[in-house]
């Protein structure tokens, strides 16, 4: 197994390379001139000023000159200074994650802990009322997009109700540190925890399912019941492991979403996520944010997929991996 | 009945598990406003004063470099002078009043075409950390703004300067290379003072590049505003402290919390939910406005100012020979009805513009007197395209001798709402009058990519400031964007005319008000005569104002050095 893991991180190396060329590239053929976000509004600009602000940011560079500037960088582990921003790019894109992070974790393990829950539930209700509503509920959720739920919980939630607050991650006039700030810290969170959530339970739940009435038609599966043994066992003991399988796939495609965040449900709550943080990089053309961001996320990708088929391993015996 | 090893029946634990189901959601529930907890002593209700704001620009830089905002650098720094962007009246902060000529402290030499301002900075000035404010920090000021390698935009005033002597702490003898119009009332956005005792030893280093990355830039700057910076968020969020030592005294606010916001519906969202203090720079859509002024400004909830401070116009492209013969530039402005176009897309408000001069200057009633007015009359936009050889082909489309059909692609900037509308509504009534219209709006990024920027094929709609110290860069001959300035200038028009030059040339010298407001009238007669923009509408900023905030004016023109943050230090909270 050891040695597998490494040849696979081996692997990931010229991956890695080639991911971060052909991203690089892309973001240098988007349309679009790197000093407009700059420049709007600059009433006085004349040619040689334009002349000299590309080439003070090395704009007159050939892509590839440009490219290898960034990669020297990312490799002395410092991928330079954010244009858009005015800071170094970490500086910048650790806070974002740190914020990310949290919000799409705390999304993550409860929607999948309850989509999964859900999912066994109507599994082995099957065509049970229960059963029904949750199928109902599920294409409800399909058909909802993201932003229009953000914002009637926030019309719900935060206007109406005045429970929650609107959007930002902590209220400007509370003291940083103090427990009162912890609590309004957490308030923040609610809302766009919920909408990832049910965005999670939504996108599981069926899954799960699904997954689960496929297993539980399995023949060990009648002889573990002909066998004597109970309901909760044969579900819990035997089939809910192999019915994971698939789900975990599926859970492993969507982790970078832990990562990457969510722009809309980050731009709706003025949350300052790396969703968020992605999606002005790419417009302002902030190469070096968007490209160590980008590169976060194709690490992720590509460590989540490993870890699945580490997975795998686990859950279905049947699986072994060869040196 | 199967039984499990407990046995207890398999029904037995379905109904307990649906029970539990049950119980479980039902206690989930009603837990959920127990998550509502009581709330925290705010700020204010500690004695302190503290608003919040939202804007919609992002913010790098304080220093005037990369992108920066106005507004925050207005909050953060002061200049030597500034501009009240309600009256547009000049008066001094840091200088003790503006030079001018009668006192012998603005000299010009018109023969050598060169100048002295002399300007006296208050007493007692102070930076943020205390330390004193001297005229040599004006000069080292000039002196990063000057520097080739330093990556400031904007260098026209830097540019003009010759030579900046300090006889001493608070004087400050500025030599100019040329006339200025502006040089008696220098103001932040054009040069300031930086604190060397930070930044000098930084500057001196050599590493210009290093230099402009300097935290002092954003997260650690210190200026001479009313409000020092004590928080910066990547530009996201800034918190400004009331500075003690400022030169009008104390800010009566304590703290302003600056929230950047790239969705209007969460400000719309916040101010409904009585969040925010105040939403500036279109935060809020005009739509936002409307529902606001319907419901939470009829509760006494707050205010909310619809200023025309900004205008949109529409463009035929300079590069089509179609739109060159001003018949035809006139007739497709008959076509359009702009009052029905304000009723719709903006719920009659006052905001139809014949040119590009807002009301509140001194010339405009005499300019709108001498203006030719465009009304709607579809049956003289046929009489003028007919005159100018276009007439309906068998299709009932516009066609002239050449057979070439009047098919015109309309641009806009996808997103922007207003415009959009605007460009729908415009369509339609030049459709009636026999032309195509083939709408092809384009994201920002892309109109401003270098096969776009400041060009078009056919017709576009867009917006911006208005204001006449800047006409100059809008409509100058010699601002015409081409390919050999990367088409960066702004004369997007391509208006050549040697007469409007003139104008514009005397404008930019010193010249006394009456004789400024002489030339605004000329040209407005010009403008309105050769129709190099159709003008449509004084664009709407909306500015929303929490109740018990006092002291916010919405800026009456945008652009140059108004900012709406321009008297925070009046600002105060009841």
């Amino acid at each position: 197994m050891l040695h597998y893991v490494s040849k696979r991180l081996l692997e990931m190396v010229p991956l890695l390379l080639f991911i971060s060329g052909l991203i690089y590239l892309l973001l240098y053929l988007m349309p679009g001139d790197p000093l407009y976000s700059m420049l709007e509004d600059v009433p006085h600009l004349r040619p040689e000023d334009y002349e000299r602000l590309r080439k003070l940011y090395g704009l007159d560079d050939p892509v590839y000159v440009q490219y290898w500037k960034w990669l020297w960088q990312v490799i002395q582990l410092n991928p330079g200074y954010s244009r858009e921003y005015g800071q170094p790019a970490m500086d910048v894109i650790l806070p974002a994650l740190k914020n990310t992070l949290v919000l799409t974790v705390a999304a993550v393990i409860i929607g999948k802990s309850i989509a999964i829950a859900l999912g066994i539930f109507s599994a082995i209700r099957q065509y049970s009322l229960w059963d029904y509503v949750l199928t109902v509920l599920t294409f409800i959720g399909y058909c909802i997009p993201g932003f229009w739920l953000a914002l009637m919980m926030i019309i719900l939630f935060a206007v109406k109700l005045g429970w929650f607050p609107t959007s930002g991650i902590i209220s400007p006039d509370v003291v940083p540190g103090t427990w009162t700030a912890t609590l309004d810290w957490i308030k923040h969170l609610i809302l766009p925890i919920a909408v990832l959530a049910i965005s999670e339970i939504i996108q599981v739940q069926r899954y799960m399912r699904s997954s689960l009435l496929e297993v539980l038609r399995q023949d060990y599966l009648t002889t573990a019941r002909a066998k004597g043994l109970s309901e909760r066992a044969v579900v819990g003991r035997h089939a809910l492991k192999n019915a994971l399988i698939p789900v975990v796939t599926i859970i492993a495609i969507t982790m970078p979403r832990v990562i990457g965040g969510s722009t809309v449900v980050e731009t709706v709550f003025g949350y300052p996520g790396i969703g968020r943080l992605l999606y002005v990089s790419i417009m302002g053309n902030d190469f070096v944010v968007a490209m160590t961001v980008v590169m976060l996320i194709a690490l992720t990708v590509v460590a989540f997929n490993l870890l699945a088929d580490i997975l795998y391993g686990w859950l279905d015996p049947r699986i072994r991996y060869q040196d | 009945m199967k039984k499990d090893k407990n046995g207890m029946t398999a029904k037995h634990n379905k109904e307990l598990t649906r029970r539990e189901f049950i119980r479980l959601t039902a206690a989930a529930g009603a837990s959920l406003p127990l998550v509502s907890w009581p709330r925290q002593a705010t700020a204010a209700e500690r004695g302190r004063k503290s608003i919040i704001i939202h804007s919609e620009r992002p913010v790098t830089s304080l220093g005037y470099h990369n992108r920066r905002d106005t507004e925050h650098v207005a909050i953060a720094d002061a200049g030597l002078a500034s501009q009240n962007p309600v009256t547009l009246e000049r008066y001094p902060v840091l200088a003790e009043e503006l030079p001018s000529i009668k006192k012998g402290t603005w000299k010009i030499d018109k023969q050598k075409r060169t100048m002295v301002t002399v300007y006296r900075l208050r007493s007692g000035l102070k930076w943020h950390d205390g330390k004193p404010y001297s005229s040599k920090d004006f000069e080292f000021g000039w002196q990063i703004a000057k520097h080739p390698e330093f990556p400031m935009p904007d260098r026209l005033v830097p540019d003009l300067i010759a030579k900046i002597e300090t006889p001493d702490d608070r004087t400050i003898v500025i030599h100019w290379k040329g006339l200025y119009q502006e040089a008696h009332a220098i103001q932040y956005t054009q040069v300031r003072a930086f604190p060397r005792h930070l930044l000098q030893d930084a500057f001196n280093a050599g590493d210009i590049k290093a230099f402009a990355n300097h935290p002092f830039w954003n997260r650690q700057f210190v200026g001479a505003g009313p409000y020092r910076v004590v928080d910066w968020q990547g530009g996201k969020l800034t918190v400004f402290e009331a500075f003690n030592d400022f030169v009008f005294g104390r800010p009566k606010i304590d703290r302003i919390t600056l929230r950047q916001i790239d969705d209007s519906n969460t400000s719309l969202a916040a101010v409904l939910a009585g969040e925010v203090d105040l939403c500036m720079r279109n935060t809020i859509s005009f739509d936002g406005a409307m529902i606001l002024r319907g419901q939470w400004e009829k509760e006494g909830k707050g205010k909310v100012f619809i200023s025309p401070a900004s205008w949109t116009w529409l463009n035929l492209s300079r590069d089509n020979p179609w739109f060159k013969d001003v018949r035809v530039r006139r007739a497709l402005f008959h076509a359009v009805d702009r009052n029905a176009l304000v009723q719709n897309v903006f719920r009659g408000e006052d905001l139809a513009s014949h040119f590009p001069l807002s009301r509140i200057r001194r010339a405009y009633k005499k300019a709108l007197a001498s203006a030719t007015v465009y009304d709607y009359n579809p049956e003289k936009a046929k009489q003028l395209l007919a005159e100018a050889g276009w007439r309906p082909g068998p299709d009932g489309v516009l066609a002239n001798a050449k057979g070439e059909r009047m098919e015109i692609e309309f641009r806009a900037r996808a997103g922007q709402r207003d415009d959009e509308q605007a460009q729908a509504v415009i369509a339609d009534y030049w459709q009636k009058i026999g032309a195509r219209v083939r709408i092809n709006n384009m994201p920002r990024r892309l109109l401003e990519s270098s096969e776009n920027r400041n060009r078009w094929p056919g017709a576009f709609i867009g917006s911006h400031n208005m204001t006449v110290e800047e006409w100059a860069e809008r409509f100058h001959s010699k601002n015409i964007p081409a390919a050999e300035n990367k088409f960066v200038l702004e004369n997007v028009s391509g208006w050549r005319d040697p007469r409007k030059d003139a104008i514009l040339d005397e404008l930019k010298s010193i010249i006394s008000d009456e004789r400024e407001d002489e030339l605004q009238v000329e040209f407005v007669k010009l403008f309105t005569d050769s129709l190099p923009h159709l003008p449509l509408v004084y664009s709407p900023e909306i500015l929303v104002v929490k109740r018990g905030l006092t002291g916010v004016m919405p800026r009456q023109e945008s652009g140059g050095q108004n900012a709406s943050t321009w008297n925070t230090y009046q600002w105060d909270k009841v």
